[in-house]
């Protein structure tokens, strides 16, 4: 007996599993005995199967997926949904109904979808909801052998019933094993007439729902309407717009930049050469009233001529300063000589002559004044005209401009309808290649009958492994609580420890009566 | 040999061979080893039923062997539940009640276990326990049975339980602890040996009592 740490632990467990001996086999026993009873006691299984086909109805690939890892995802998605239809409340409680003896029909003939919304249903669904959760237990979906790549698929349903058979209606719940294996066949072929009714009921409303799809009106009305904005919009085009169309565009196209390139514009750039020559035809008038003044007078002497006409005459400047020079002269011979003499008379003539001449020459720049004025009205009387064409002909594009953005929209809103319309079109067509080609499922083998002499029996040996283990892991945690919890001394290194006292000796228990007289 | 030391008595006060043994070993280790300690010895327990009686009188008969070699004096202190009479067989009293409230002469109350061995039983003293072992007497008695014998050995009642002890130990000072294994919970020993230590007395060393070894014998000597 060495004194090493292993072997003193080894030693401690040893004392704390030894100590409580009877308690730790009680404990492990129990355990033992009480799955190993439960095991042998607990119901029968019998397992019926019902193994389908699913292919497509047409011949050929409906998925038209070369890849078989697609197709696989496909066959697989499949099964999953027929697990899913299998599982349903309806179906279950429609094979319930059907072992209960109570009418599983649709309501009216070819029309299952009216049985599956049937209060009836929904009723016993309520009624039964324990029967089948247990029932959905005891029901199974799988695919021997995993989903195949190919477009056919078998699949399997599995229904098991117990000796107990709780699911089962009341008249039916002996206990014998010939009715429970029976029992698990019925309740199959229940199971799975409910399965295929309910599959052809969701197959023909998949259908029906793609047709449906396709029968719509929308994309037509659409088209239709698409096509009369467009037309609409090309006789505009055609016929009204014509030469315009290049002027339209442009305005449709800078309205959004700015509106100023319209009349506005045009109006103000020929204001302006209007306003100039009103201004010329007014100076021109008045220096034409200025000259005609004059020339009313009589008397040529008399006679004033405005600067602004003198500025632009020479012929007048130099009778002016000749009229100047004859006046010089005659001012200064006049103190000295008489009217009769020679020279005066002379000047005095000369002086008229020239004089003379300056009427007429006045006369002839009003000639040639009215002559302008009469260019400057008729080149404004000109303008007036092009402005006012201007103005009718900008008011006339703007209605068109109008006209022409209004059926532009129109068009747009429509092509946008019936784009909207066409991508619903194209998921159609899918449905429509299904609804074409529809999954149909066939039985392949009906419920097989199990052999009442062959139930599906407990592991027994695998139940009493784990029991064993189960039964040893809780003997050992009592017994190792209990001594961890358990403060009594138990040996002399422990009285040490804790008292810090030494233990003088250490009397064992003994048997019968220590100290005897008689 | 000690089926022999049995036979030798003139009584037929028997202890069991085992015990015997094991007796030994305890008065060996109290007396035989060198420990300071003084020629009365208390024996006390935490609580009630650790076997204190049986181990005082085991540890009697056995230190008496062979017979002569030392004399020994039993004294019952424990007026709670007085036992140690019936263990050997003999009266109840007159006794140390006695001997204290009257003046009996402590002679008077002996009554002879075999040889070397003498038996001072419980006597009577009422309700008054307290003041009883408080008194001077206690302490004159103890002097004349330290000077009588070579080892006066007294059994006294559980500490946890009753004020007697701890009172006893102005005047007897070394205490010996007896438990009993798997049973007295650590705290339990802790509390007496401190309530005794607090009232002056020693605790020279325990003994473990009742002991079991729950590990079969062919697996202690393999593990």
């Amino acid at each position: 007996m060495s004194d090493t740490y292993t072997s003193r632990t080894l030693r401690e467990i040893t004392r704390i599993v030894a100590s409580r001996f009877h308690g730790v086999v009680l404990i492990f026993l129990a355990v033992v005995i009480f799955i190993a009873a439960a095991t042998i006691v607990s119901p029968r299984w019998y397992r019926s199967h019902v193994t389908l086909l699913a292919r497509p109805g047409v011949a050929g690939n409906p998925l038209e997926a070369s890849e078989a890892g697609v197709l696989r995802d496909n066959v697989s998605l499949f099964v999953m949904t027929q697990r899913e239809i299998v599982a349903s409340d309806f179906v279950l409680a429609s094979a319930l109904m059907k072992l209960d003896g109570l009418p599983v029909a649709p309501e009216a003939p070819g029309q299952a979808a009216s049985w599956y919304g049937s209060p009836r249903v929904g009723a016993f669904i309520r009624e039964n909801a324990k029967r089948l959760r247990q029932l959905k237990e005891q029901v199974s979906v799988v695919t021997p052998g995993g989903p195949d790549a190919t477009f056919t698929q078998n699949f399997t349903i599995r229904v098991d019933c117990s000796t107990s058979a709780k699911t089962m209606p009341e008249g039916r719940r002996d206990s014998s094993r010939q009715a429970a294996a029976m029992r698990a066949h019925d309740l199959a072929e229940a199971v799975k007439e409910a399965y295929l009714m309910r599959f052809a009921e969701l197959e023909s409303r998949r259908s029906r729902q793609a047709l449906d799809l396709l029968e719509n009106q929308a994309l037509a009305s659409a088209r239709l309407r698409l096509e009369g904005a467009a037309t609409a919009f090309r006789d505009f085009i055609d016929n009204e717009l014509r030469g315009d169309l290049l002027q339209v565009i442009n305005m449709v196209g800078g309205r959004a930049v700015g509106a100023e390139t319209g009349d506005a514009s045009l109006a103000t750039r020929f204001r302006g050469e209007i306003n100039k020559l009103d201004e010329q035809i007014a100076q021109v008038g008045a220096l034409r009233a200025a000259i005609d003044k004059e020339l009313a007078k009589s008397d040529d002497a008399d006679l004033v001529i405005p600067d602004a006409v003198t500025a632009g005459n020479p012929s007048i400047q130099t009778l002016q300063a000749k009229i100047i020079d004859a006046k010089i002269v005659l001012n200064s011979l006049v103190p000295r000589y008489t009217d009769a003499h020679q020279e005066v008379s002379h000047t005095r003539g000369e002086l008229a002559l020239v004089q003379a001449d300056l009427r007429g020459e006045l006369t002839k720049q009003s000639d040639r004044l009215a002559q302008e004025l009469a260019v400057l009205q008729a080149r404004r009387a000109v303008l007036a005209g092009r402005v006012e064409e201007d103005r009718r002909r900008v008011d006339e594009l703007a209605g068109k401009v109008a006209r022409y953005d209004q059926l532009q929209r129109s068009v747009e809103s429509a092509q946008a309808i019936f784009n909207e319309e066409q991508r619903r079109v194209v998921s159609a067509v899918t449905a429509e290649k299904l609804a074409q080609n529809p999954v149909l499922v066939s039985t392949l083998d009906d419920a097989t009958y199990p052999d009442p002499r062959e139930p599906r029996r407990p592991i027994i040996w695998l139940n009493l492994l784990i029991a064993a283990l189960g039964g040893l892991v809780l003997a050992l945690a009592y017994a190792f609580l209990a001594d961890h919890f358990d403060h009594s001394i138990k040996s002399v290194d422990e009285a040490e420890r804790y008292l810090g006292v030494p233990v003088l000796a250490s009397v064992p228990r003994i048997r019968g009566r220590i100290i005897s007289h008689t | 040999m000690t089926e022999l030391a049995s036979a030798q008595r003139p009584s037929d006060v028997r202890l069991n061979a085992r015990a015997q043994e094991a007796y030994h070993g305890l008065w060996a280790s109290l007396f035989y080893s060198g420990r300071p300690i003084g020629r009365t010895v208390m024996f006390a327990a935490a609580a009630e039923g650790e076997g204190v009686t049986t181990t005082a009188c085991g540890l009697a008969l056995a230190g008496s062997l062979p017979a002569g070699s030392s004399r020994v004096a039993l004294v019952d202190f424990n007026f709670r539940h007085p036992c140690l009479h019936e263990v050997l067989g003999l009266r109840a009293g007159p006794g140390v009640g006695e001997i204290l409230l009257k003046g009996l002469a402590p002679d008077a109350a002996m009554q002879p276990v075999c040889q070397g061995l003498d038996f001072y039983p419980v006597g009577q003293v009422g309700s008054r326990v307290a003041d009883v072992l408080r008194s001077q007497a206690v302490v004159e008695l103890m002097t004349t049975l330290g000077g009588g014998y070579d080892h006066v050995l007294v059994d006294v009642a559980p500490v946890n339980q009753y004020p007697d002890a701890a009172v006893l130990a102005s005047a007897i000072k070394d205490v010996v602890l007896v438990v009993q294994a798997d049973r007295t919970p650590r705290e339990a020993v802790w509390q007496a040996r401190k309530r005794l230590e607090s009232a002056g007395a020693k605790v020279v060393g325990l003994v473990m009592n009742m002991r079991t070894y729950p590990i079969p014998e062919f697996l202690y000597h393999r593990v």
